[in-house]
């Protein structure tokens, strides 16, 4: 009847109301037509409803100051975007709305939107959803921190101290004077361009245990390899950080100078939820015991997570950083002290890329010194996996742990074998170097990894025969889209991993291998390479943005299978289309058709068949 | 044409105040500031022989299309439906048979436009018809003032330099000239709304419209 209006009722979430509804939207819309640099809606306005643009551009702007008419632009919407919901809900704009070009848009008044957003769940669940994002970065102007606006934060002066720099030519009793005068428990020293950090205990340990004489100046017992962050980056990366090695303080540089210095308390105070206390946890325990009560807390952490919507991203991140300790303190606790420095352990696959976010499986192995004589190699190794999978951490089942010999190995033959692999370039070659290539040293020696890692990275340089065929198998796994665009559906379901993850890890995988990019996380992977230039900004955000919907809907399912008591080893892939919303729906097709595009930019790149 | 029509409106009103019609508002000056963008489907472009198939109008009030604001009707079939016009507005017999007998859906139409002005394109064409069907019932044309946006882009065109002859007065070049999406074409509302977007974008190009 009124299909003589071309409002397009296929987008999200118009889609989502039925025919009654749709009537009601249609009858009650009315077009506005607005030249370029109108402003359509201005801050504190009540505005009439939400438009809905149906041709043009319209960028959302902040204007703080008055004298500064053009602030900073937080959105540009186009054609069938909608804007001003929040504003319209709330009842006044919260920000301008200014038509960057002639622009015609649909306005639904208010009145109606509440009528629908009423009438239909799903379809306020929509501008809940949405508009729950927006509430909180509101909300973070407040200070009134929770836990996700926690994981948004960025490090800036309200979050860290200023660091307290110590005179030049500073003795002992002075740096003691005046960490006192200035209630520090920590100081930085300049040593021609370096700072270097002395904090309490290294007075102390400097005085009482090495007996150095007081006027001894302070340059001498700095520490100068400080971990940094940069000034913008999210707190919680700093927390990553303290986590990953072990101390209490990053400093925080801009550009290379001195901003502040980011105190573990400081941030402990921010830090309400338990995910720190799980790491504490890790980090305190001296037997395998310990370690296993801190790793039961891991699962309700995932849970929890998952719970206050907390970005995927930030989600692996943060598990990644605490497995990796858990891990690590199992090996040196497992390993005698001796033999530490001589081997490496390290993570492959998605434990390697840091991507695990339920525990699938332990893919390790381990990295020998050359002429290594450690008899009791064996039997420690099938202890340590033994002990993670009493841990809960279940067995690989491609036997890629460091109990099977196959993966225990001295530097020389690791990087042999590895050689014969690409000369090989079979299947079974092509899935073991796909292992190591991910591989991340955890515990032992690092060095002894970063040398396998490197001779790996040129090798690869010279081989671009090879590239190709490893290129090949990100095609391997059919994507289930149609020929229309729209998901093709199965009975057994929809595997996420095949069909989507794994497409956009390998075709990354390979295209880092070839830049030689060092990193193993699929998302630092994906912004080196656009930083290279090597992918096209807008093809790498929308990957990334893809891969966390997919991992997003994958760890749905897999808590979902857990709380029907799947054992980790039954947790499967295939999601059931029928379980998803349409909003979520929506999501993965349009997750599957960016892997598509990419699989395209793949074959073009590769010139693969 | 439209001298004629002048002329003959002039004849109307003093038909009107004579005969103290119902109608008389209708004739009265407008003083507000909408308008009334319409247009009729037809069996024919042939205005003697044209019968209307459906009428759609639309109210504009400054940038703004009142979408909300409007009137679709669908009349009921004449005896013969022509198979040519079936193919260009899709409307075949059936669809129409539900549809609203001539003489109301006149009514309904006068009494929405009052006397607003109209907008249309080509609009001379959609008054003659439907001045055909307006005078045998109530011994009036069409009372309003009108705009034809197909003059304003002529206008509009000319003042830009172009020469006459090299303009595309087409519905769909216009729209396409203004970048003006085309709405459900064919279909009486489709068209008056998207006729209502053009003039709202030719309105604010200067010196068109006072």
């Amino acid at each position: 009847m009124h299909s003589s209006n071309a409002f397009n009722a296929d987008v999200l979430p118009f889609n989502l109301l039925d025919e009654d509804e749709y009537s009601l939207l249609q009858d009650s819309l009315d077009i506005a037509y607005y030249q370029a640099s109108e402003v359509i809606i201005s801050t504190g306005d009540v505005p009439e409803g939400l438009y809905i643009i149906l041709k043009g551009c319209v960028s959302e702007l902040d204007v703080k100051n008055a004298d500064q008419r053009r602030g900073h632009t937080f959105v540009h919407y186009t054609n069938d975007d909608y804007f001003g919901a929040w504003s319209a809900l709330r009842g006044s704009a919260i920000h301008d709305f200014i038509a960057d070009e002639e622009t015609i848009c649909y306005i639904l008044p208010t009145k109606i939107l509440l009528d629908l957003i009423y009438r239909n769940p799903h379809f306020g669940d929509f501008f809940n959803k949405n508009l729950s994002l927006k509430n909180e970065l509101l909300e973070q102007k407040n200070d009134s921190l929770n836990m996700t606006e926690f994981m948004l934060a960025r490090i800036d002066s309200s979050c860290m101290r200023a660091a307290s720099l110590l005179p030049h030519g500073s003795s002992l009793e002075d740096a003691t004077r005046f960490m006192n005068e200035q209630q520090v428990d920590c100081a930085l020293v300049q040593r021609g361009k370096r700072y270097g950090m002395v904090t309490g205990t290294d007075l102390l340990n400097a005085i009482v245990l090495d007996k150095l004489p007081v006027t001894t100046d302070v340059q001498a017992i700095a520490n100068y390899r400080l971990i940094t962050v940069e000034s913008g980056d999210y707190l919680f990366n700093a927390l990553i950080l303290m986590t990953l090695h072990q101390i209490d303080r990053v400093v925080v540089m801009q550009s290379s100078e001195l901003h502040g210095i980011i105190d573990l308390a400081d941030t402990l105070s921010y830090f309400s939820s338990h995910s720190h206390v799980v790491g504490l946890r890790i980090e305190r325990a001296t037997s395998i015991d310990e370690l296993k009560a801190a790793a039961g807390d891991m699962g309700n952490l995932i849970r929890s997570l998952y719970a206050q919507g907390v970005k995927v991203r930030f989600a692996m991140d943060l598990l990644a950083a605490l497995n990796k300790r858990l891990m690590s303190k199992l090996f040196n606790l497992v390993v005698p002290e001796s033999v530490l420095p001589h081997v490496c352990l390290v993570m492959m696959g998605s434990e390697g890329r840091g991507e695990q976010i339920v525990r699938i499986d332990q893919d390790n192995g381990l990295i020998m010194r050359d002429s290594l004589d450690w008899p009791e190699c064996q039997k420690t190794m099938e202890y340590y996996t033994q002990t993670l999978v009493d841990l809960g951490y279940p067995r690989c089942p491609g036997q890629v742990m460091v109990n099977n010999p196959f993966w225990v190995q001295p530097l020389s033959e690791w990087t042999q074998r590895m050689r014969d692999w690409v000369a090989k370039a079979d299947n079974d070659s092509l899935l073991n170097l796909s292992i190591s290539i991910d591989a991340h040293a955890v515990a032992g020696n690092k060095a002894l990894f970063k040398t396998s890692r490197n001779w790996l990275l040129r090798e690869l340089q010279q081989q671009q025969r090879f590239l190709t065929s490893f290129a090949e198998v990100a095609l391997v796994f059919e994507t289930p889209l149609n020929f229309m665009g729209g998901i093709r559906d199965r009975a057994a379901g929809i595997d996420v991993k095949k069909g989507g993850i794994f497409p956009i890890v390998h075709g990354v995988r390979v295209l880092a291998m070839q830049y030689q990019v060092a990193e193993t996380n699929t998302y630092k992977r994906i912004e080196s390479l656009i930083k290279l230039g090597v992918l096209p900004p807008r093809l790498g955000s929308e990957l990334m943005e893809s891969f966390s919907i997919l991992q997003w809907i994958r760890l749905a399912h897999h808590l979902q299978q857990q709380e029907q008591d799947c054992t980790p080893e039954e947790l499967n892939n295939h999601i059931n289309l029928e379980s998803l919303d349409r909003l979520e729906k929506d999501l993965l097709r349009q997750s599957l058709q960016v892997v598509k595009d990419f699989k395209k930019h793949l074959s073009l790149r590769y010139r693969l068949g | 044409m439209m001298i004629k029509r002048r002329l003959r409106r002039v004849k109307d009103v003093w038909k009107v105040r004579q005969l103290k019609s119902g109608w008389a508002h209708l004739f009265q000056h407008y003083y507000g500031k909408e308008l009334v963008s319409l247009d009729i489907e037809t069996t024919s472009l042939d205005v003697s022989k044209a019968q209307i198939l459906s009428i759609g109008a639309v109210v504009i009030k400054g940038n703004r299309v009142l979408s909300s604001e409007k009137l679709s009707l669908t009349l009921s079939p004449p005896k013969d439906l022509p198979k040519d016009s079936v193919k260009i507005h899709k409307l075949r017999r059936i669809d129409l048979n539900e549809g609203l007998p001539v003489a109301e859906a006149i009514e309904q139409l006068l009494k929405f436009i009052g006397n607003r002005p109209i907008v249309g394109y080509n609009i001379a064409y959609d008054l003659a018809v439907l001045d055909r069907y307006v005078r045998p019932l109530f011994d009036f044309g069409m009372p309003n003032r009108c705009v034809d946006v197909m003059d304003l882009y002529r206008k509009k065109k000319q003042l830009s330099g172009s020469v006459d002859c090299q303009i595309n007065l087409s519905f769909e070049a216009i729209a396409k000239g203004l970048d003006v999406p085309v709405l459900g074409r064919h279909t009486a509302l489709g068209d008056a709304i998207t006729t209502a977007i053009i003039f709202v974008r030719l309105k604010s190009s200067v010196g068109l419209v006072k």
